[in-house]
């Protein structure tokens, strides 16, 4: 059971990882949304059990994701890094209430999404289309909760509050 | 932090094994090396290209599998919107029938005089083009390519450069291929060129992608007549393509030139991979001699697959 809950966030991160890639019959402007999937998770995980997702797993799910969807190696290593590094942050930053959380996990994909769309462009030496960035951005935000939902259902045992533990001095 | 405390979380953010540490010393590296592949990517390094065939080939037997259980999942969906769009779809194609019985009728009467002047003109028969028909595995439409992989690749005969179709019309082309997967450039894409022709008039031109879903028309004669609506289909020239393939449809908008293509590039599924070969001028004589050329052909696969599918 132990090792199950040890294992799912690895599990959960290969998983949206692949499902990135499936041809799943949606308009090629709309699967700007899909590669935010596994940020999601990440992002999800490193606030919520640190110690179960080490950077590796982060960069290579990320040179996966730039693999599987045929696009430049280094780029989406590169933005689930920078999710994972935001989050590790954002575990001193997190209030305890749901508002707050989705609201700072809200902030990070934007940003996020933001230096996504910068080093496109940068890339391309021309200003991308910032329109399908953003409306994943608001996307990948808005079901940020549903996935919240979900991997917490997944997760087997309830870790501890580091948050409540900052507070309490301990 | 207390030590000894038992609400204590192990590996907590402060102390030394804890994943802050691993965050102080593996992210910079990692950090470095994203960028330096960025980079080499953006030179088009040839390991990078090896490398992401390696892993690509290494994934097609998962990205199979986890096809599986997509498949009803989009059953569902076609399903769906075929049966909310019933009635719509019922009345277009009473229309479209009476449409194409006239047409076939004046195809025939079209198809009977070619024959004839083809007979009397001792025209050279057109070889056929022989194809394999793959399953759609990933879809690799984002920010930076549209493109699809199939599950067919060397093994199959399938080479880059050759054409991709589906039923309703010109797909892209091949731009890599492996021993069992192939990466398929839409024309969408912002690498795409297809030579087209364009009308009845056969205009010339060529289709660029950007990355949006309809492709702009350029080249273009200076006093060329295009509407929208107009039918856009190959043009064979460069020897890419064969000629005649259907591409799409003219749709003029304050953005230009741009075609639609009539096949619906987002919901690919299956798509047939054509073996045409670039016809070649061969030199029969002698350097120094040199006074013909002999046109060959289409080149032939005596051993290949006749029009062979594969599925997983």
């Amino acid at each position: 059971m132990a090792f199950l809950d040890r294992v799912i966030p690895a599990l959960t991160i290969i998983v949206t990882t692949i499902l990135v890639a499936l041809p799943w019959g949606m308009a090629a402007e709309n699967r700007f949304f899909l590669p935010l999937l596994p940020l999601i998770v990440i992002h999800y995980w490193t606030l919520r059990r640190p110690e179960l997702v080490a950077e590796w797993w982060v960069f290579l799910a990320g040179l996966s994701v730039d693999i599987l969807t045929n696009g430049p190696i280094g780029y989406w290593a590169l933005i689930y890094l920078l999710g994972f590094a935001a989050a590790q942050l954002s575990t001193q930053l997190s209030g305890d209430g749901l508002l707050a959380k989705w609201g700072l996990s809200g902030v990070t994909l934007m940003g996020l999404t933001a230096i996504a769309w910068a080093v496109s462009s940068l890339y391309h030496f021309e200003f991308a289309d910032w329109w399908p960035y953003a409306s994943a951005a608001v996307a990948a935000a808005l079901i940020y909760p549903v996935f919240g939902v979900v991997l917490r259902g997944l997760s087997l045992s309830r870790p501890q509050s580091r948050n409540a533990l900052l507070k309490r001095g301990l | 932090m207390k030590s000894g405390d038992q609400n204590e979380p192990r590996n907590g953010p402060n102390d030394g094994n804890g994943p802050h540490q691993r965050f102080r010393s593996a992210f910079p590296i990692l950090l470095l090396m994203s960028l330096a592949l960025l980079v080499l990517s953006r030179l088009e390094h040839k390991v990078i290209t090896q490398l992401r065939w390696h892993v690509t080939e290494a994934m097609t037997p998962v990205l199979n599998t986890l096809l599986i259980p997509v498949e009803p999942l989009r059953w569902v969906k076609r399903r769906a919107k075929a049966h909310w769009q019933m009635n719509e779809t019922l009345v277009k194609m009473r229309e479209e029938n009476i449409k194409l019985r006239n047409w076939q009728w004046r195809a025939l009467e079209l198809q009977r005089k070619v024959d004839t002047l083809n007979g009397l003109a001792r025209v050279v028969e057109e070889a056929e083009t022989q194809f394999v028909t793959a399953r759609v595995m990933a879809n690799s439409s984002g920010a930076f390519v549209r493109s699809v992989l199939v599950n067919a690749g060397r093994q199959q005969n399938v080479r880059p450069g050759y054409p991709a179709v589906n039923g309703d019309g010109l797909v892209g082309r091949i731009v890599d291929a492996g021993d069992s997967a192939a990466r398929v450039l839409l024309l969408t894409d912002l690498n795409s060129r297809v030579p087209v022709r364009v009308g009845k008039s056969g205009t010339r031109a060529i289709l660029i992608g950007d990355n949006g879903p309809a492709p702009r028309l350029d080249y273009l004669p200076a006093n060329a007549k295009v509407a929208s609506g107009d039918t856009v289909a190959t043009s064979g020239a460069g020897g890419l393509f064969p000629p005649g393939l259907r591409v799409g449809v003219v749709d003029k908008d304050r953005h230009g030139i741009r075609v639609k293509p009539t096949a619906s590039l987002d919901q690919l599924e299956y798509l047939s991979v054509l073996f045409y070969a670039r016809p070649r001028l061969e030199m029969t004589d002698r350097p120094d001699t040199r006074k013909g050329a002999h046109l060959v052909g289409q080149k032939k696969f005596k051993s290949g697959p006749q029009a062979r599918t594969v599925t997983p």
